[in-house]
């Protein structure tokens, strides 16, 4: 893959500061198995495929008051696709968290606002967008093994291709229980509204915008930008679509010492679109996190 | 020399020689493993007067963490807090015997707290949440901290009457004996310890990518 000069040079300028400076690295490493990677509605054309992606994080924080602390993170990573190299790609970016905390001690609350920006370059260059989100999280340790959160988070991509440029928001709920001296278990829902992008086999979205799936099929996708994409295969299209998603999540860490922990992960993705055209998901994965 | 002035000496050189009574105790969990960190104390019974305060003792703030987990000291004595990390931290206890706060808290920054109050004193970082120290002040100078065997002696006691208690972080409530000392002793304690349920440090993998 040919490395655009900007990223390859930000990400120089990263690594050289950051080891001088950074007061913290983290690695993290997953391996993820999507049902439905491709996103498609029809049932016998869904895609799935193992995701590799791994990223280190250079992490600088400063407390600027009694209970306001700021952490500036610079993160370098990849991804990888196997099956589908067009998805294969790197990502460069930083993200800016500044938390209040109200009150001393781990029962009090914390908000954090923080916004980030990344630039994720992709095999298939259509695919290559700056990304660009925001959000504010308030959580709470309810007792000392017992924690919640409740979020807001607003995304927005401005890629190469105009069908993957996509704005979406979303809130989340989710609770974590630490079970075990080593293993914690969390829980989540999400509800995303906004747009996604789609992928259908090109037969299958000629038929839909020729009325095969129906007359309110046909009119919305007749309103909806799409363009051929390769990363499925030669005989791809991908198109952008008004949707709401609704997400869930199970998952657990293990604690494998102070500073690395192991993360089974189950999560389901239901999205539909203006035309009630349902898209599922599932995501199994494995991470491995170490902080240095 | 006056016969009755080398005959107070001796008296006097005698006493001093004669070390006192040693108590040693120690103290296994339900499993019968040792226990570490947990303070031992003995009070003479009907003691009114305070110990004088000891020397100042060091809990340090390395690899964010605090070093001991756990401190025993009399009342009155001095805790230095030596930030010895790169990142700042906000110290912090809200238990009754010692409330203070040291926000801002920079790499290098080395401040002490007297703790003039008996009791447990509780100390955190409000940054890093997982940081926990424990302070037990104590209105006594005979007092000591298991280490990995489970065992201390307590030297140099003189006879008489007194309160012996058993803390730990992880004791439901400390636990007492009253002991009459005329001589050496030996206790022994089964401690029911509740599950280290301490907040993870352990980092946690980012959210799924959907």
């Amino acid at each position: 893959m040919r490395l655009p000069r900007l990223v390859s040079g930000l990400g120089a300028a990263l690594a050289v500061v950051g080891a001088v400076s950074a007061q913290e690295w983290r690695t993290a490493f997953s391996a993820t198995w999507a049902e439905n990677l491709s996103r498609t509605s029809f049932a016998p054309d869904r895609q799935n495929a193992a995701v590799y992606d791994g990223a280190v994080d250079a992490v600088w924080h400063r407390q600027l008051a009694p209970n306001w602390l700021a952490q500036l993170q610079g993160e370098a990573g990849f991804e990888q696709v196997p099956v589908f190299p067009g998805l294969d790609g790197i990502h460069l970016g930083a993200r800016l968290d500044v938390r209040r905390k109200f009150g001393l001690g781990p029962f009090a609350p914390a908000l954090d606002v923080w916004g980030q920006a990344a630039r994720y370059d992709l095999h298939e260059r259509d695919r290559s967008a700056w990304r660009v989100d925001g959000g504010l999280s308030l959580s709470q340790r309810l007792t000392e093994t017992w924690r919640a959160s409740v979020s807001g988070q607003w995304n927005e991509d401005y890629a190469r291709g105009h069908i993957f440029d996509i704005v979406n928001r979303r809130i989340s709920l989710e609770t974590t229980w630490q079970a075990l001296e080593r293993i914690q278990l969390s829980a989540g829902a999400s509800r995303l509204w906004g747009q996604l992008t789609a992928n259908a086999n090109e037969f299958v979205y000629y038929s839909a915008l020729g009325g095969g799936f129906g007359p309110k099929v046909a009119h919305y996708y007749g309103t909806i930008p799409w363009a051929e994409s390769t990363a499925f295969g030669d005989d791809w299209v991908a198109y952008r679509i008004d949707c709401r998603a609704d997400l869930c999540w199970l998952g657990a860490s293990i604690a494998l010492g102070e500073n690395t922990s192991l993360s089974p992960r189950y999560e389901s993705a239901r999205v539909v679109n203006r035309a009630d055209v349902t898209y599922r998901s599932a995501f199994w994965s494995l991470s491995l996190v170490h902080r240095f | 020399m006056p016969r009755l002035s080398i005959l107070t000496l001796v008296a006097v050189l005698a006493a001093a020689a004669v070390p006192g009574a040693t108590v040693n105790v120690s103290l296994v969990d339900a499993k019968g493993a040792p226990v570490a960190d947990a303070v031992v104390s003995l009070t003479v019974a009907g003691a009114a007067t305070p110990p004088a305060a000891g020397p100042a003792v060091e809990i340090v703030q390395k690899n964010q963490t605090f070093i001991p987990y756990v401190t025993a000291i009399s009342v009155g004595t001095a805790v230095v807090f030596p930030n010895e990390d790169n990142v700042q931290h906000h110290i912090y206890s809200l238990s009754k015997a010692k409330r203070f706060e040291k926000p801002l808290y920079a790499p290098g920054s080395r401040e002490s707290v007297i703790f003039d109050q008996p009791g447990v004193v509780t100390i955190g970082c409000n940054i890093h949440d997982w940081m926990v120290a424990y302070i037990v002040v104590l209105p006594t100078p005979y007092f000591a901290k298991t280490g990995a065997d489970g065992r201390v002696a307590l030297a140099g006691l003189p006879p008489g009457s007194f309160r012996l208690e058993v803390w730990h972080p992880l004791l439901p409530a400390p636990q007492d004996r009253t002991l009459t000392l005329a001589a050496d002793a030996t206790e022994s304690f089964v401690l029911a310890l509740k599950p280290d349920r301490r907040i993870r440090r352990a980092p946690e993998s980012k959210a799924g990518g959907y």
